[in-house]
């Protein structure tokens, strides 16, 4: 085979790679292969214990900083992403994650799979403070599974809310982005809540994605085999 | 994380037992390579929405993370893209080389994503074979499979 059927190898291998890409199934890895070593999943009440984490932002008059809080498991069960700006920095702020035992209340979308979160923010004065308005925070948390993939809802005082989740990598890892702070978990579906928010893609069945790829992969190979018969009987 | 490291050292070592030597690398490859792995992050970029992409912060999960996938990538092409390629095609050419590695490829990510990552995968890995082609080396494959890779913990 020489480089011009290469080439076209390439070409419809971009093809079905955008193609892929659209209509991958939400539970599909987000992106190829990021040498996933996860350890098993912990939960509050078993031993070892989950972990929490906080970080503390002195008070100053430069904006706040771009960050990342996350606890201390690997990959981390719960991390809290902030964009520079997020938070009034004029007052001294511990941001916390911590594992909390899950509410009475249950979300109507499925059933909460891992543990409940706290996200927040104190003041030095223990005061509770609130992102600023527009601010998006991503929350990142790691489900059990992946299939089929959970949803990351927020609980606020008195019922959960589903956010827009989308797969975030290694170890059943989903995100969503919220504008406040408050509980979160990931719920795996089972709920028959009109609420849950679409996932992105979804719709086509895998079977019938696997199947237009290898009949692609066929016709990619009969070509190449084709060109390569054609060439050694023209030398 | 240790234990990809010496699945990558175990890859590598099964490569340099079965005769695999480092080509010359040219320019031209890494070229085609880099161009291979902006395609497979633009794909991906291609399909976020919502989301801003942000780098991710620089800390030691990170710092330890990166050099593991980086051997694990390269290590995963030598074998695959190298020892494997090279050995189908001198029984049955390009073609049956490029099926053999490709779905080999998919199939090993099965374990780890399931099946759901199987159309992803069998794109991915008729890419990663096409630069093996064009570029007749490992290095463009390499190049292309480990911006991929480092791009799935680097950007958020």
């Amino acid at each position: 085979m020489t480089r011009r059927p290469g080439a076209v190898v390439v070409l419809v291998s971009v093809v079905a790679l955008a193609t892929v890409w659209r209509v991958l199934p939400a539970s599909s890895p987000p992106i190829y292969d990021g040498n996933c070593i996860a350890d098993p999943y912990v939960t509050l009440g078993g031993s070892p214990a989950p972990q929490g984490a906080s970080m503390h932002f002195p008070a100053t008059s430069t904006p706040f900083p771009a960050s990342e809080v996350f606890t201390g498991e690997t990959p981390p069960q719960a991390q809290l992403l902030m964009e520079s700006g997020a938070f009034d920095n004029t007052v001294a702020l511990t941001v916390s994650v911590d594992p909390v035992a899950a509410p009475a209340v249950q979300p109507s979308n499925g059933a909460i799979e891992g543990n409940v979160y706290k996200f927040s923010a104190v003041s030095a004065a223990g005061v509770a403070e609130s992102p600023r308005a527009n601010v998006l925070l991503t929350i990142v948390l790691r489900g059990t599974k992946s299939v089929p993939p959970p949803v990351i809802d927020r609980y606020d005082g008195t019922a959960w809310t589903p956010l827009t989740t989308q797969n975030s990598g290694c170890g059943n890892t989903f995100l969503a982005t919220s504008t406040q702070l408050g509980e979160f978990a990931a719920v795996a579906p089972g709920g028959s809540s009109p609420s849950q928010p679409a996932t992105s893609g979804g719709g086509i069945p895998a079977a019938l994605i696997i199947g237009g790829l290898a009949a692609l992969l066929v016709i990619a190979i009969v070509v190449l085999f084709t060109l390569d018969r054609s060439r050694n009987r023209a030398r | 994380m240790p234990a990809g490291v010496v699945f990558a050292l175990a890859l590598l070592a099964l490569a340099a037992g079965a005769g695999w030597r480092l080509g010359r690398p040219s320019l031209a490859a890494v070229g085609i390579g880099v161009a291979g792995g902006a395609v497979l992050v633009a794909a991906w970029l291609s399909s976020r929405s919502g989301v801003a992409v942000e780098l991710a912060p620089v800390n030691t999960v990170i710092a330890t993370w990166t050099p593991a996938v980086a051997l694990i990538a390269v290590a995963e092409e030598v074998v695959l893209r190298g020892v494997l390629f090279d050995a189908v095609r001198g029984w049955g050419g390009d073609g049956w080389a490029l099926a053999a590695t490709t779905v080999l490829f998919a199939a090993v990510h099965v374990p780890l994503y399931g099946f759901g990552a199987l159309p992803l995968d069998l794109a991915v890995g008729l890419l990663l074979g096409g630069l093996r082609v064009v570029s007749r080396g490992v290095l463009a494959p390499a190049i292309a499979h480990l911006i991929a890779d480092l791009a799935g913990g680097w950007l958020l």
